[in-house]
């Protein structure tokens, strides 16, 4: 045998080897992922039952509520269509938001963004799932409701071969990326919310006065003036089946 | 290279490959069963909250919906009932009138064009002043009236100068007649809330449902004049603000939308009151790739439904 004949070799001995292995880690990392966004599901199903539990009231545990609906959320999450990130590894390739989807459900919604990967060369494309966690936080001194998907997984969608030896590596090199690093450069959004709610007593400078069935008096009216305004904090988000409540306490600031 | 050095190399790079990919946890061993026992208890702990999420459900297929309690609204009375005395005394005064408060009239006899007769009316515009003092509102909330409330010990001082304006055949003068005394009875006077969606939101408004009642009296005359007002008008906002924006790069560079909220549908609830609508998104960029993001390249706007 010579060496070039080795060398011809060697790559198809190795796949031989690896591509099992790969296919096999793929499908656990996948099943482990599920694993753990089903345990953060039942975590969030339990947190908004015990809450839902103490058959809270509007004006005693919460004083207003906002519902935002699932379907204005994925309107919202269109906008990041087409939203490219370049990737670390492998070395020039490119990532592509294609799709990001909230699926709600009580308790937690599931986040489903498909992306496709494009090596440098633009030879091999892959379609790709992220899974992700929903982070949703009010900051009531921007006015805003933040939204950010922490990362957890980035999944090849891929049907591997020995027979493709560059997307089998072009999909190992996908596999080492650090799903966390890229939390921050993915989907956030801000939904904005209104911090304060004024309440002006403010009546009207004129009325009129009815003179009897035959006439009317134009008036002007004097009358007390005075506003007060309150400050909406967002005490609480529960996710259901329809989309978004997020609950408020007012707080008077004057 | 010897078969044995071949062996070395597949592995030495079997180990490069491999040895990663196991530590990373490739095995799924028992895992279908874990998955399997999650998705059950996840169903089942799903099936027991649906009852108690039920409350919270919108049902109607609104994008955005703001149910607010009405205590800002309560709040409103007690801020009235503690201003001091001189800022709960209203003062209301005439600056014009229409009509009349009696009218009595024959023909003129032929060949005189007009009419002859008098017209019991105001003096003058500004004839009519009254000064009322409310001492206190009390109020509370329900389903059907919003906010209702009733002005409580209030009394009132008002006149009105009356004129008696004179036609004869076509040429008119005006006398004065004298005042008549009106009483002011507010302690009846009560109003409840109004709601109206609008494009910022809902308008609430306090209105006298009841009025305060002021009789005058003149010449064995008597006429009601039932004084309404409306006691404040306001906006609760939406919430969802006008504008809105996602990060449509690595480097922080943001897309923007402009949300057009329209409310139509507004409500009053046991506790409070509820506003729901629809919701369009406009993008103010047009979709771009990230290296247009980054060179600031705007597109036209476009509109999601």
């Amino acid at each position: 045998m010579t060496d070039i004949t080795h060398r011809r070799l060697l790559p198809l001995v190795v796949l031989l080897a690896v591509t099992p292995a790969l296919t096999g880690c793929i499908q656990g990392r996948v099943k482990a992922l599920e694993i753990r966004q089903l345990n953060a599901e039942i975590a969030g199903i339990r947190d908004a039952r015990a809450f839902l539990d103490t058959s809270p009231q509007l004006g005693s545990a919460y004083d207003a509520h906002l519902f935002v609906g699932g379907g204005l959320f994925n309107r919202f999450l269109d906008g990041l269509n087409n939203y490219e990130i370049p990737l670390d590894k492998p070395k020039g390739a490119v990532m592509t938001i294609e799709r990001t989807q909230l699926e709600f459900k009580d308790g937690a919604p599931t986040a489903f963004i498909i992306a496709k990967a494009r090596d440098r060369k633009n030879r091999i494309e892959v379609r790709l799932r992220l899974r992700a966690d929903l982070n949703m936080v009010a900051d009531p001194e921007k006015g805003e409701v933040n939204i950010t998907f922490a990362v957890r997984e980035i999944v090849p969608e891929v049907r591997l071969s020995i027979f493709r030896l560059r997307q089998l590596f072009f999909v190992a090199g996908l596999l080492r990326l650090e799903a966390d690093k890229y939390s921050s450069s993915l989907p956030a959004s801000a939904i904005p919310i209104a911090g304060t709610l004024p309440i002006v007593m403010d009546p009207a400078e004129t009325g009129e006065i009815a003179m009897g069935k035959t006439g009317v008096l134009f008036v002007r009216q004097k009358l007390p003036h005075f506003s007060l305004l309150y400050r909406y904090r967002a005490s609480r988000a529960l996710t259901l089946a329809d989309g978004v409540h997020v609950l408020f306490k007012l707080e008077r600031v004057q | 290279m010897t078969p044995k050095s071949i062996l070395v190399r597949i592995g030495s790079i079997m180990c490069r490959f491999s040895a990663p990919l196991v530590l990373a946890g490739c095995t799924t061993t028992g895992m279908d069963q874990e998955i399997t026992r999650l998705r059950t208890l996840a169903e089942t702990e799903r099936a027991e909250l649906a009852p108690h999420a039920s409350q919270f459900r919108e049902t109607t297929g609104r994008d955005v919906r703001l149910d607010v309690s009405g205590r800002p609204l309560l709040d409103t009375l007690d801020k009235f009932n503690g201003l001091p005395t001189a800022d709960r005394l209203m003062y209301v005064g005439s600056y014009n009138y229409r009509g009349y408060l009696q009218y009595g009239w024959t023909d003129c006899p032929w060949p005189f064009d007009g009419r002859f007769g008098e017209k019991l009316e105001p003096m003058f515009n500004e004839a009519f002043q009254a000064a009322l003092y409310v001492d206190k509102i009390e109020g509370s909330w329900n389903a059907r009236q919003g906010l209702a409330f009733k002005l409580k010990r209030s009394v009132g001082v008002a006149a009105l100068a009356l004129g008696l304006e004179i036609e004869t055949c076509d040429i008119f003068f005006k006398v004065p007649a004298g005042v008549a005394v009106v009483i002011a009875g507010a302690d009846s006077a009560g109003g409840s809330t109004r709601l109206k969606p609008t494009a910022e939101g809902i308008e609430y408004r306090l209105v006298l449902d009841d009025p305060i009642l002021m009789i005058a009296s003149y010449d064995g005359l008597t006429i009601p004049f039932p004084y309404k007002f409306e006691l404040t008008k306001g906006n609760i906002p939406h919430m969802l603000g006008h504008a809105g924006k996602v990060q449509v790069s690595q480097n922080g560079a943001e897309r923007k939308y402009v949300l057009d909220t329209r409310l139509d549908k507004a409500d009053l609830l046991d506790n409070g009151l509820s506003i729901s609508g629809l919701v369009t998104v406009n993008w103010q960029e047009a979709r771009v790739s990230m290296a247009e993001a980054e060179r600031g390249t705007n597109g036209n706007s476009r509109e999601i439904r």
